[in-house]
């Protein structure tokens, strides 16, 4: 008995430790983003003599969006010799295909899907088998569903002048706010999560993440470093960390916004999170190591900050294992002081997977320049909860933390309905 | 990119603000303690809460605080505290798994309560008392840390709200509205929990320590702070601009659409549509020279 | 009064008092008042030409563009038309209302304008003027001194004289000539320089007359893509015909010629006649001395300090950005200078 109260006892300090750094890490880039000095260098590069690029844009079952996000694909202002759009489908059973084939036969220089009806499935396996047979300098991916503006591409290709950029990333900011609860917590979270998240790592030089969508990749990097994992849930994280350990920089560009539908019920988002806590988790099993013990002596301050990005989706489980301590410190006769009960709480409340504390929310908010959403941060609760245990089910499942073929294509499911009628026949 | 600036005046806003606050909580300890023993002296009796209102000094630091308490005690859990218990525990569970969609987040805070309960409700059927902990130390426990966290919330506050773009009275306003509102909840908290853990047992010990307590006091703060971080401010963070849910066209109105291109490049074909071609060419071409079915 | 019912009524007060501080976030769940998506999305921020070609549709909408000019704008704004025959009186200090320069005659020195100016000739040049913002549907000539605090777009030719200060855009469809002491946000046009000089351009060379370059203490990551730790310098005369990523400073040797892109940790110095087929990217200063060439972007995030050498071409324009640009007489770049917080034109 003395022996389990005493592993709980050190256990409870070493996953306040842990929670503690998590939730300083959130303060300081709070801070950052608020006083320091940021970084955008390539915003304003407005005249190029762009590289070749190309855009995927993965669907699996898309015929309710993928339209608009083709003609917006069309109508960006990025040299049209130099541009070429590429959507994948992926054995779609309802009318993308068809889709797809429409549009090739109206733009053929410019449309060249990728019809797939065989290979391993997911979306990694997709954009793999895609890239294989392009050249140009530049891959960008977009989902189906994102509608970008006319500067857009040009502002997320713009960082790939700086020979160091591996890979770029854009801000993606929720259009179907005002749908439900959840879709404006989910709203308050992805403004924390960009707005001062990823721009304070850009500020600092650290571990901005390229998110698999509203980014790209640089061509030669990406087979540099292997080219896109297909056995990866996550090879976004997984590209982000193995471009770092090369050498290789991601660039955040906080004013490279897009739309996107973030999921309108608990369930989806549920499946949503699972997904992205799986895959990081597999990303933190296999780069952990490689992370402490990088070839290219990474300064320790982004190793630090890579190490945290990895674990993010297992911090449930150590917050699990902080509660079980407290319980059993509690029923041994030895109560956690209210004080560390409360850090426990706080650090809870602030760092389940992408979750950034209640004050990084609440900053990006006035800094998006807006005030009264703020109002439903008490409501975070009910994220933290549902979050918690669905990244607490993924962390323990197999897919977690063993190397294995995605079975199914998982998206999240769209809610809006695209254009009614077909492009060229009005 | 918009941002704020580091001024002396912040040194204020983070220090001087909170300190203020602080020392105002500390000279006014003495009453709002006296305060909440005069509270539990006046329900004692209509709860049915046997004893008498105790006080026991508390040293904080350089500051000793004389907390009060009720001396009654709770007992073990018999038998019905026990089957009532897991009843309540087991249906908790079953409900929860019922509930779907919007009711979700609440199904799993149900599940955690009943985990927590379980801990409960197993550490008593194979446990002997006594058990660790009484009502009295309970309960002094719970104001001691209300005090501290009275004390010390204020700086919370100014590293979380001050560092804004908020005029100075908006900034006082915050930290003592938060420092006001524990002043009530605390003891009202702890009367609740005393009477529960008294009628109910120990059983409820667990349960209320763990989820009821600090976490009120978390939501409250976190509530009374979105809500000042939604104020108009009289800096750069400022926003004016009410913006009522609207469901934006999924595609932005003024953009023009694609002019298809005339080319004579077509895209190659997939296999398939190049197959159905060829039988559509040859069925055209049967047709024309008489061969099958015009229809 | 039971036990039961009088906790039950301190039940409820504590709930009640507990929920209190919710109100504000259950009133914005039922009555959403902040519930809309942010709106900047897809906004074309990038289009230095977005105010010019908006008070273009503007005045196309409101007659400004015809025979005679109205007495107001559909919104109420006032409109002076001022030519030979109706010169400027307005004794407002400063102007509200749009001024039309109907032909050329230049206005009087030392005004103030509110609102927008729009010449529909060529705009001869008249000192100490401050301005709104200023469309031209030919020539614009600001004389010395002025001040433009929004945006100023020339369809022809945009001559800034000496002292000037343009605050915000600054775009011609044809060029843009700067005089010396002139501080400047955002220039943007097919061909931009500093003073009439023409910067010196070596003939070209053929690249058999090159000796190759290879750093000798760098790591080949991947094809046509080095590493560097520490300082680099690229010998004069010399080839390299690789990008680069240098953690150290990095100088660009006389004559050099480089065919890829160099990014620096530190600072880099492109010295006079060399040439750098793409883009030179540097967390501290990047200096490009006189008789220099660069066709891909300049992006520093500390200072560039150009001379009278050459960025971009006519049929390949680019940008220069930095937060602080010094450009010298002769300084020639065909595109964009993008200043985040100080651009300013030196003698030397």
């Amino acid at each position: 008995m003395e022996t389990i109260v005493r592993i709980a006892d050190v256990g409870l300090w070493v996953v306040l430790a842990v929670l503690v750094v998590y939730t300083v890490r959130h303060y300081f880039f709070t801070l950052n983003r608020l006083f320091g000095r940021h970084r955008q260098p390539f915003i304003d590069v407005v005249e190029a003599n762009w590289p070749s690029l190309v855009v995927f844009v993965p669907a699996h079952n898309e015929a309710r969006v993928i339209r608009d996000s083709l003609d917006a694909l069309l109508t960006c202002d990025y040299p049209a010799d130099r541009l070429v759009i590429v959507p994948i489908d992926d054995r779609s059973q309802d009318e993308t295909r068809e889709i797809l084939r429409e549009y090739a036969a109206l733009y053929p220089d410019r449309i060249r899907p990728h019809l797939r009806d065989g290979g391993i499935p997911g979306k990694a396996a997709a954009l793999a088998e895609a890239m294989a047979d392009h050249e140009e300098e530049v891959f960008l991916v977009f989902d189906a569903d994102y509608i970008p503006g006319e500067r857009l591409l040009k502002q997320l290709v713009a960082p790939f002048f700086d020979a160091e950029v591996g890979a770029v990333m854009g801000r993606v900011v929720p259009l179907n706010v005002g749908t439900s609860l959840l879709t404006r917590l989910l709203d308050l979270e992805r403004s924390g999560g960009y707005q001062v998240d990823q721009q304070a790592r850009m500020n600092l030089r650290l571990v901005p993440q390229y998110g698999g969508t509203v980014g790209g990749v640089r061509r030669t990097a990406l087979e540099h470093v292997g080219g896109w994992n297909i056995d990866s849930l996550a090879e976004d994280t997984d590209l982000t960390v193995r471009l770092v350990l090369a050498g290789w920089d991601v660039v955040y560009q906080n004013r490279s916004e897009c739309y996107e539908e973030v999921p309108e019920t608990w369930e989806s988002r549920i499946r949503q999170i699972k997904r992205w806590a799986k895959g990081h988790n597999q990303a933190l099993r296999s780069y952990l190591f490689s992370m402490f013990f990088n070839r290219r002596r990474l300064p320790w301050i982004q190793v630090l900050d890579g190490v945290l990005l990895l674990g993010v989706f297992a911090v449930p489980m150590v917050l699990a294992f902080g509660w079980m301590c407290t319980i059993v410190l509690f029923y041994a006769g030895y109560p956690p002081q209210w004080s560390k009960v409360t850090i426990l709480l706080v650090s809870s409340f602030n760092t389940v997977g992408n979750f950034a504390s209640f004050f990084q929310i609440a900053a990006a908010s006035r800094l998006d320049g807006t005030r009264e959403r703020i109002r439903m941060l008490p409501f975070m609760f009910l994220g933290f909860l549902v979050s918690t245990f669905a990244v607490g089910r993924a962390t323990l499942s197999r897919a977690s933390w063993l190397r294995g073929r995605p079975l199914d294509w998982e998206k999240t499911e769209r809610h809006r309905e695209g254009r009614a009628s077909s492009p060229g026949l009005s | 990119m918009i941002g704020l600036e580091l001024t002396w005046g912040l040194a204020v806003d983070l220090f001087a603000i909170p300190l203020i606050l602080s020392v105002s909580v500390w000279i006014l300890l003495d009453p709002i303690v006296d305060a909440w023993a005069m509270f539990f002296a006046a329900v004692q009796h209509p709860l049915g809460m046997p004893g008498t209102v105790n006080r026991s000094v508390y040293e904080l630091g350089p500051f000793a605080v004389a907390i009060p308490y009720f001396s009654s005690a709770a007992h073990w859990p018999e038998a019905i505290d026990l089957q009532s218990g897991w009843l309540v525990t087991v249906s908790t569970f079953a409900i929860s798994l019922f509930m779907r969609g919007r009711l979700l987040p609440l199904a799993y805070f149900l599940r955690f309560l009943s985990f927590i309960q379980l801990t409960a409700q197993l550490w008593f059927t194979f446990a002997s008392p006594p058990f660790s902990y009484g009502l009295p130390t309970y309960m002094a426990g719970l104001l001691v840390f209300g005090v501290v966290v009275l004390a010390l919330i204020p700086f919370l506050a100014a590293f979380t709200f001050n560092i804004f773009d908020f005029r100075l009275w908006q900034k006082f306003l915050l930290g003592a509205l938060i420092v006001g509102h524990l002043v009530v909840l605390l003891p009202l908290q702890a009367v609740v929990h005393a009477w529960i853990i008294h009628r109910a047992s120990l059983l409820s010990m667990p349960l209320l320590f763990l989820l009821f307590g600090v976490l009120l006091i978390l939501f409250v703060y976190v509530a009374l702070y979105g809500w000042g971080m939604s104020w108009r401010s009289d800096g750069p963070l400022d926003a004016i601009d009410r913006r009522p849910p609207v469901t934006p066209p999924r595609y932005p109105e003024g953009r023009a659409r694609p002019t298809p291109t005339p080319s004579s490049t077509r895209a190659i074909p997939d296999p398939g549509l190049r197959m159905s071609r060829a039988f559509a060419f040859q069925g055209l071409l049967f047709r024309r020279l008489g061969f099958g079915d015009r229809s | 009064m039971t036990p039961e019912l009088v906790f039950l009524q301190l039940l409820a007060v504590l709930l009640f008092w507990m929920l209190l501080p919710l109100l504000p976030a259950l009133l914005e769940l039922a009555r959403p008042k902040d519930a809309a998506p942010l709106q900047s999305v897809g906004s074309d921020s990038g289009k230095l030409t977005y105010f010019a070609t908006s008070f273009t549709e503007r005045a196309h909408r409101d007659g400004l563009l015809g025979a005679t000019v109205p007495p107001r704008m559909s919104d109420g704004t006032p409109v002076i038309g001022v030519s030979r025959v109706v010169p400027f009186l307005d004794l407002h200090r400063p102007t509200e209302a749009v001024v039309v320069l109907l032909d050329g005659v230049p206005l009087p020195d030392g005004l103030e304008f509110s609102a927008e100016v729009l010449a529909r000739l060529s705009m001869p040049p008249s000192r100490s003027n401050t301005f709104r913002a200023i469309l031209g549907q030919r020539d614009v000539s600001l004389g010395e001194n002025s001040v433009v605090l929004r945006w100023v777009h020339a369809l022809g030719l945009l001559q800034v004289a000496d002292g000037c200060r343009l605050f915000g855009r600054a775009t011609s469809s044809r060029s843009i000539i700067l005089g010396t002491g002139v501080l400047f946000e955002r220039l943007q046009a097919p061909v931009i320089r500093v003073t009439e000089t023409e910067a010196y351009q070596p003939p070209a060379r053929p690249t058999g007359s090159y000796v190759r370059f290879q750093p000798r203490d760098g790591e080949e990551i991947t094809e046509g893509m080095w590493h560097v730790n520490g300082d680099l310098r690229i010998p004069a005369e010399s080839l390299f015909t690789d990008s680069i990523v240098v953690r150290g400073d990095v100088v660009i040797g006389d004559g050099a010629r480089v065919t890829g892109s160099i990014k620096s940790h530190g600072k880099i110095l492109a010295k006079s006649r060399t040439l750098v087929a793409g883009s030179l990217t540097a967390r501290e200063n990047i200096t490009i001395e006189a008789g220099a060439r660069v066709n891909g972007p300049i992006i520093s995030e500390t200072s560039v300090l150009l001379e009278a050498a050459v960025i971009g071409s006519s049929t390949s324009p680019s940008t220069v950005t930095a937060p602080q640009i010094e450009m010298l007489p002769g300084a020639t770049v065909y595109g964009a200078v993008m200043a985040g917080k100080r651009g300013i034109t030196s003698l030397s």
